[in-house]
């Protein structure tokens, strides 16, 4: 069991403690792009869940499927939402 | 327009990127047949279903000659435990004929879901405005959109 919280995001603070190394090492680290970070703000910047597990060796799995052309155009309808409603024309057209 | 090879590394270069997000669920690209979609969805850890939140990145691309044509995407960000959903969109409807219509759908947590313009965005940017959104903390904030109007 893990002695850490899972979660979706960890602040650089929290990425050296898991680890075990200096909290200068995952800044720099971050800064020299050998660390992916996502960057919230010019300031404030995280290291993702998958990210994390990776650097600790345990990558996360990547599960796979194979869509037919029939099933993506379900997919398509599923996720567009059909009930948007046609805007109003507010000004007269030509 | 993407070649295949383009395309496919493309897709494999997303599957690099988003896999450092969270659990990856992959639509394998075939192109063998059109349409073909690139279909990624991340789940991150936390909450009762095992996971507090969802990305989906989706592409629908049809075969042109001798490459590949994006002609839709829905890129989204779902909240399991009622905080919401914002969702970027892009395709036809039935009442735009073929023309596709940039919009985004906002279903805050409390209240109706809306649908108010949008812009052209790659998956990337989406990506990095939903992480965005997710590490604000929510709830889906929809304050500041414009509505749909074509007018």
């Amino acid at each position: 069991m893990d002695q850490f919280e899972h979660k979706a995001f960890y602040s650089p603070a929290e990425v050296a403690l898991i680890l075990d190394v200096s909290h200068s090492y995952v800044t720099d680290s971050i800064r020299a792009g050998r660390i992916a970070a996502i960057h919230l703000s010019p300031r404030v910047r995280r290291v993702a869940y998958g990210t994390l597990m990776a650097l600790l060796e345990r990558p996360l799995p990547v599960r796979r499927r194979r869509m037919t052309p029939a099933e993506i155009e379900a997919v398509s309808q599923t996720l567009r939402d059909e009930e948007v409603p046609a805007p109003v024309r507010r000004y007269a057209t030509r | 327009m993407l070649s295949a090879a383009a395309l496919q590394a493309r897709h494999a270069a997303l599957i690099g990127v988003l896999s450092g997000d969270g659990e990856l669920d992959v639509n394998n690209l075939d192109l063998s047949v059109s349409p073909a979609a690139v279909d990624l969805r991340v789940k991150v850890p936390g909450g009762l279903a095992g996971h507090q939140v969802s990305f989906r990145y989706f592409e629908k691309y049809v075969r042109s000659g001798a490459g590949w044509v994006l002609v839709e995407y829905v890129f989204l960000l779902s909240w399991q435990n009622g905080l919401g959903q914002f969702e970027y969109h892009w395709h036809p409807f039935r009442w735009s004929g073929d023309q596709a219509i940039f919009h985004v759908h906002c279903q805050p947590s409390r209240g109706a879901r809306g649908y108010y313009r949008s812009h052209p965005l790659t998956l990337e940017e989406a990506r990095a405005d939903l992480l965005r959104r997710y590490a604000s903390g929510g709830p889906v904030d929809c304050t500041g959109l414009y509505a749909l109007d074509l007018a």
